[in-house]
């Protein structure tokens, strides 16, 4: 029996982690062949170890780019600009040279406005929706006809209405979330299981105790979802409208780089969204986990 | 107060609307129910046992006949009526005593919390109160169940096939507890059940119930059983297993349906 099991163990082929650790990996060869015990690197340091690799690889694709192919600047002046951006994210020299800090939180300032009058309005439609058929009937052909449709499009609304661009970009994010926020939230009005609607029956549950002990709790994980699909979108359209728009912005910022052929701050903005954007990303996947329940 | 007919339900039916038509569960039921007496009703599935319980719980209206408790009628569910489901229903996002709670704070005004400590304690779970239903076993959500029921002091219990969901063991111990609670309690109970050995040591009478559709009460069995019961030495009881016997006659003989049977 542990004959066999040795020999199963010593013809198994080198674990990968073995090929990257290099000179400790060796010790752990040592002990693998003798057989005492199975060397596997733990699943967080795998994971790790892909996750650095494949930023290698984009990295060494990205240098070969440069070379090769024209203006792209290469990873380190790329790295270099970065490092003088971000000496300073913060300074302000009047409305049109505005250090990056500066950039990211006046997009994020409008995400947030826009974002949080789409839930203002969003959410409660979406429980009437939910709750209502003959209010989802109604809201359907509406829904289906405007949700496909770019929000940019309705930023020349916004500035018809609004007169100024600020607002206008605010408005655009605003009904890109809106969307999500509505469909979402009636989605889980819709799943709360029968049977938690028969507690509120058998128990006589005022209708206030049915809101804050069921239907709340049971469509919040729904809510969360909708929200995060809502951030994301939000994200995604600032860049587009503040490029459109001007003033202070990380779009507009990406727009006056391009103007003044800073090719590397563009590819700094474009990290600089993309790492917002994950970290928003993962701030709401968090959240979800708080408020999603086993039953 | 006419303890003989506690709960009465006469000639009731029960139709449901559905799209190829209307279709009848129920038709003709007459069941009177003692304070204090605990009563299953038995059929196979689909024969309108549960709809027979929704409608005493008030879950259901019914289409012809009447239901009176305590000689009211039967207009809704109630806090009168402690209702515990086949699958728990404890709401997920509450502690076991949050969920309690909710069924106490209903009915109660004061001593909220003691009546709450008191009904988990009946059924054994004072150590796991501020546990969440994910946090705990089916046997011990159901618990919570029956406890939350119980909480609201109904006047009736209505237990929808309580331990159906439960393995052989944990129903077996929930049972006996079952039996232990009633018996302090004096709970007038209706079950439904669709396992024979839990009808005949649980009740005092068992309800059998045809096939339906059109489903009717098809027997009634007196199960005069002296209590406090005990599974072990009823196993080899003659009275249990002649009880047991034609329980299952009734279910297997008269009301046996070929093609159901082959689908469950």
């Amino acid at each position: 029996m542990t004959a066999v099991a040795l020999r199963k163990i010593t013809t198994s082929p080198p674990h990968p982690a073995a090929v990257v650790l290099g000179p400790k990996a060796d010790a752990a060869k040592a002990r693998f062949e003798t057989g005492y015990r199975r060397v596997r690197a733990p699943e967080w340091l795998m994971s790790v170890i892909a996750c650095v690799m494949g930023l290698a690889a984009f990295v060494a694709v990205w240098a070969v780019i440069a070379k090769f192919g024209g203006r792209i600047p290469d990873p380190l002046t790329v790295g270099a600009a970065a490092a003088k951006i971000f000496a300073d994210p913060f300074y302000s020299k009047g409305p049109n040279d505005q250090g990056i800090g500066w950039n990211v939180v006046s997009s994020l300032k409008r995400v947030g406005i826009g974002f949080g009058l789409a839930a203002l309005v969003g959410i409660p439609l979406g429980f009437v929706i939910g709750r209502f058929r003959f209010a989802a009937g109604m809201a359907a052909p509406i829904i289906a006809l405007l949700k496909p449709v770019s929000p940019l499009a309705w930023l020349p609304i916004g500035l018809l209405v609004f007169k100024a661009a600020n607002p206008a970009a605010i408005w655009v994010i605003f009904i890109c979330s809106l969307w999500p926020m509505i469909v979402n939230t009636a989605v889980g009005v819709r799943q709360i299981p029968q049977d938690y609607l028969n507690v509120a029956r058998v128990l006589n549950l005022s209708e206030w105790k049915v809101f804050t002990k069921i239907l709340f709790p049971a469509v919040l994980p729904y809510m969360i979802t909708g929200v995060r699909l809502s951030i994301g979108v939000a994200w995604l359209v600032i860049v587009a409208a503040e490029m459109l728009t001007g003033g202070v912005g990380i779009g507009f910022w990406v727009w006056d780089e391009w103007n003044n052929l800073k090719v590397e701050h563009i590819i700094i903005a474009i990290f600089t969204i993309g790492i917002v954007g994950l970290a928003l990303e993962q701030g709401l996947m968090l959240l979800a986990r708080r408020f999603s329940y086993g039953s | 107060m006419d303890l003989e007919k506690f709960l009465r339900v006469e000639g009731v039916g029960m139709a449901f609307e559905t799209k190829a038509g209307s279709f009848e569960a129920l038709t003709g039921i007459d069941l009177t129910i003692e304070r204090g007496e605990f009563v299953s009703l038995i059929g196979h599935s689909g024969c309108g046992k549960s709809t027979l319980l929704n409608l005493v719980a008030g879950l259901l209206r019914p289409s012809a006949g009447v239901l009176l408790l305590a000689e009211r009628e039967i207009g809704g569910p109630g806090p009168d009526r402690g209702v515990v489901f086949q699958n728990h229903s404890l709401l997920p996002w509450l502690t076991c005593f949050e969920n309690v709670h909710l069924a106490v704070e209903r009915v109660f005004k004061e001593k909220l919390k003691e009546k709450t400590h008191a009904a988990l304690e009946l059924v054994g779970l004072s150590h796991a109160e501020h546990k969440y239903p994910h946090e705990i076993s089916g046997g011990m959500k159901q618990r919570v169940g029956i406890a939350r029921a119980l909480a609201m002091e109904p006047k009736m219990l209505l237990l929808d096939e309580p331990f159906g969901a439960l393995d052989a063991l944990t129903r077996a111990t929930l049972q006996d507890e079952l039996m232990r609670i009633v018996e302090r309690t004096g709970s007038t109970v209706l079950m439904v059940t669709h396992d024979v050995d839990e009808a005949v040591l649980l009740s005092d009478r068992v309800v059998m119930m045809t096939n339906g559709p059109a489903a009717r009460i098809g027997d009634v069995l007196e199960v005069a059983l002296p209590r406090p019961r005990n599974r072990l030495a009823l196993a080899h009881d003659a009275r249990f297993m002649e009880l047991r016997a034609k329980v299952l006659e009734f279910l297997y003989e008269k009301q046996a349906n070929k093609t159901r049977l082959k689908a469950a």
